[in-house]
């Protein structure tokens, strides 16, 4: 006779997993930039269909979300930050979430193209492939240049909101995408001074980890430069109204402000990064400032 | 004395066909019913929204 003794089974993963896959935090900035480059834009689309514009935004940076931390589930496992999400804690297998990255991913892009436009619909596209396929699959292991070409990939919501409202391309939402792109190196690389010990752990090639801090804070101070040019190229090409330079002045500013006492200091073994959790947290604050401030500027000036 | 064929073999990873313990059948149970619930209402979501694209556009259509 044999006995069988009763095996735990693995339980569905939650819906409330599913939504965490989706990097909701993360999509706050997308949706606000996306919402900004259509606000901006010289014409007003239906109320529904804006809100469906955003809304295709918001999902299509949920299945890029999704499909890294598919992508990533053995990286993510390895770093404080992201152990307890929901593939490497182990509350859903990793086919699951490739389905929902996959499925998410091409029904954003399919009701884009079905309710504003197919030029907005094929930037929804390429935004989330380049997300997916040139960062996280090529670039992100491989080059401490990862997040300075893969940065591309969350500059283009205010390209897509834009087109989303107008049908075409223009100047301001391509300086909309300029600054968002130059903004991400200091951003990022402000968080991998002080999260360095983490990137290391998981064999991530951040450039704190691979060069250095001397020249990862060098580099901070050289990015801000273009994208200090960038953030106020929008007031000086005629764009937008002093409103918006003058925020814009201001604003960058702080931030240069910041990104110099960054790049200026060095610090001892059991240092607390303030300087560089404090030029991160601007950094934040200051793209939302910027976005909208050329949004209530151009309502202002309209 | 040979073994039945449903025995799991020694060593053998649980097999997926298992029968799950009272406890864990409600657990799967509840845990299907929270996805099912999310999913109708998404679904009536994108029903609603299908309905007001489908308004905006017709306008859109008219006012040209």
């Amino acid at each position: 006779m044999t006995t069988t003794t009763a095996q735990p089974i693995a339980l569905p993963a939650d819906w409330r997993d599913f939504l965490a896959l989706t990097k909701p935090r993360v999509m706050t900035l997308v949706v606000f930039t996306g919402l900004c480059g259509m606000l901006a834009a010289p014409v007003q689309i239906a109320p529904v269909l804006a809100f469906t514009a955003i809304l295709c935004i918001a999902l299509g940076a949920g299945a890029a979300g999704a499909l890294n931390q598919w992508y990533e589930a053995d990286l993510d496992a390895k770093m404080k930050r992201t152990e307890r999400r929901p593939l490497p804690a182990g509350r859903m297998d990793r086919q699951s979430a490739l389905h929902f990255g996959v499925g998410l991913g091409s029904f954003s892009v399919i009701l884009m193209g079905l309710a504003t436009n197919l030029l907005a619909a094929g930037i929804l596209a390429v935004s989330i492939l380049f997300y997916v396929l040139v960062y996280t699959v090529w670039l992100k292991r491989r080059t401490p240049q990862n997040i300075v070409i893969g940065g591309a990939a969350g500059a283009f919501p205010p390209l897509i909101g834009w087109a989303a409202a107008t049908g075409h391309v223009a100047t301001l939402p391509v300086l909309l995408f300029a600054i968002v792109f130059l903004w991400t190196p200091p951003h990022f690389w402000a968080l991998a001074l002080f999260m360095k010990s983490d990137y290391a752990a998981a064999g991530v090639p951040m450039l704190p980890v691979v060069s250095g801090e001397r020249v990862t804070r060098t580099q901070i101070g050289l990015y801000t430069i273009p994208m200090a040019v960038a953030a106020i190229a929008p007031w000086a090409l005629g764009l937008s109204g002093v409103l918006y330079g003058g925020v814009a002045i201001v604003a960058t500013l702080v931030f240069a402000a910041l990104a110099l006492q960054v790049s200026l200091r060095t610090t001892g073994v059991k240092d607390a990064m303030r300087p560089e959790k404090r030029l991160f947290a601007w950094s934040i604050l200051y793209l939302f400032i910027l976005f909208g401030a050329i949004v209530i500027d151009r309502w202002v000036f309209a | 004395m040979s073994q039945p064929d449903d025995a799991p073999r020694p060593g053998a990873s649980p097999s997926p066909w298992q029968k799950p313990g009272a406890a864990q059948s409600e657990a799967i149970r509840k845990r299907q019913r929270s996805r099912s619930i999310v999913m109708a209402l998404l679904l009536g979501a994108f029903v609603v929204l299908m309905f007001g694209i489908s308004i905006a556009k017709i306008k859109a259509g008219m006012a040209h």
